[in-house]
């Protein structure tokens, strides 16, 4: 049956109502820094059991500390590899010519990913870490990019994902240098877009989409996806590029966090750090350009 | 009224679990059910508008740890949804279990929306987009799977004037 409340109930309830409402609107128009630290005090406190199950503790952290310590072997030697193949013929000769400075080895830190948090605004993965870490730094995987730092606490870091709604990263394709913002849009959340490009950008399926190293976040040359294909805007004119990311959603577990902030780049330098990046295109026949 | 707390403590924990840990794998196209909504509406038929109003507020805050650039979004979502559920119980009948679970459908894609609504920057096309591709399938999941999984878990929120009836 329904129930029938009294005018005053009414409105009570429309009153408490109306105070929550205005407290919840005062607190989204806060600075971000305010909410990131009532964030972090709702996270330290109310979440303290739930941190201990899953062993975000210091004791947790050097049980792993060996399987770590694999991993990151693992992954420099990939790295490695992958630099070895890429750079020693064309990229070399070419920082030469043009008078560029090798690039400055990363410093990584290897992280586990212990949470991961998805819905439609975007995936956040929660990571427990040696130490050393920022926020607002690359996190990268074998594969390639993964996303960004942040926020760090005691051995602990959250990672905005490719697919997270606030995370831009500019790219530049391997092979034509063309250069653009890539983004995930939840409305269309299988893929991130390189949106807008004029009709004219050179991109080709099967391109390799590396981090272009403007900005303070990203270092250049990590592998961040390939293109698979692209829309034209008949009314503006403009193409949409599809990329698929090089890791993919939800089964990244190892990663590894750039410590120190990216050397200042132009972008006319690229070393693919990560498996399967290649400055030229992988063979395709024909080398079907987009037009679509 | 200590057992109840207590109870309400369990159950914002299994939500909270839920969400990271369950959430993800039942997801369908990344679309999981929003069992937060859920437990507010079911809070608000069991004791009133004003624990639902406060419960939307609280979990609200809680869900949004780990998305702070969103921090108060789902607070305002579900304190909505508790007092449009609190109203349309005191017009329909609720205790019809099919009733119950389409209004539970109907206040998820309300508070769905006020989401999608700021998350979009009020921009019609986002909104749409994102309305369309999120915020009614979450609605449609959680008004079919909420039900199921109380079923499961009868009598844990002492939800009984919903839970009950019918039976």
């Amino acid at each position: 049956m329904a129930s029938h409340a009294s005018p005053r109930a009414v409105r009570s309830s429309f009153l408490l109502w109306l105070a929550c409402a205005v407290g919840s609107i005062a607190l989204l128009a806060t600075p971000i820094e305010m909410r990131r630290a009532v964030s972090g005090a709702l996270e330290w406190s109310v979440f303290l059991p739930a941190r201990l199950v899953l062993g975000w503790g210091g004791r947790s952290l050097l049980t792993r500390l060996e399987n770590q310590q694999l991993s990151e072997e693992l992954t420099y030697d990939r790295l490695r590899v992958s630099r070895l193949e890429e750079t020693a013929r064309e990229n070399e000769a070419l920082r030469r010519m043009v008078g560029m400075t090798a690039r400055a080895e990363l410093r990584l830190v290897p992280a586990r990913v212990v949470g991961r948090s998805a819905d439609w605004s975007g995936e956040v993965l929660w990571a427990e870490h040696g130490g050393g870490v920022v926020p607002g730094r690359a996190a990268v995987a074998p594969d390639g990019l993964v996303g960004r730092t942040v926020r760090v606490a005691e051995g602990r870091v959250w990672i905005e994902t490719l697919w997270h709604r606030r995370l831009a990263v500019s790219v530049v394709d391997a092979r034509s240098r063309e250069q653009g913002i890539l983004r995930w849009n939840p409305a269309d959340p299988e893929e991130l877009t390189i949106d807008p490009v004029p009709v004219q950008g050179d991109y080709r399926v099967g391109d390799p989409i590396l981090t272009s190293g403007l900005g303070e976040i990203f270092p250049e040359g990590i592998l961040v996806g390939h293109v698979v294909g692209a829309d034209l805007n008949p009314r503006t004119q403009l193409k949409r590029i599809r990329v698929r990311p090089a890791v993919s959603r939800g089964d990244t577990r190892e990663l590894f966090l750039v410590r120190e902030r990216p050397p200042a780049s132009d972008g006319s330098t690229l070393t693919p750090i990560a498996r399967g990046a290649s400055p030229t295109p992988p063979p395709i026949p024909g080398g079907p350009r987009i037009a679509p | 009224m200590v057992l109840f707390l207590v109870r309400l403590l369990l159950t914002t924990w299994a939500i909270l679990a839920f969400r990271l840990v369950l959430g993800p794998k039942i997801a369908i196209a990344g679309v999981q059910p929003d069992l937060g909504a859920a437990f507010v509406f079911l809070l608000t038929l069991a004791r009133g508008p004003t624990y639902g109003i406060i419960g939307g507020l609280v979990l609200g805050l809680l869900v949004d740890v780990d998305h702070p650039d969103a921090l108060g979004l789902s607070s305002l979502a579900w304190c909505t949804l508790a007092y449009v559920t609190a109203r349309a119980s005191n017009a329909v009948d609720l205790g019809d279990r099919i009733l119950a679970a389409g209004m539970l459908t109907v206040v998820v894609l309300l508070a769905e929306s006020i989401r999608a609504l700021a998350l979009s920057g009020f921009q019609p096309a986002t909104f749409l987009s994102i309305w369309v591709r999120w915020s009614l399938p979450t609605a449609v999941y959680t008004g079919i799977a909420v039900p199921i999984l109380i079923a499961c878990l009868r009598g844990v929120l002492g939800t009984r004037r919903w839970l009950d009836a019918g039976s």
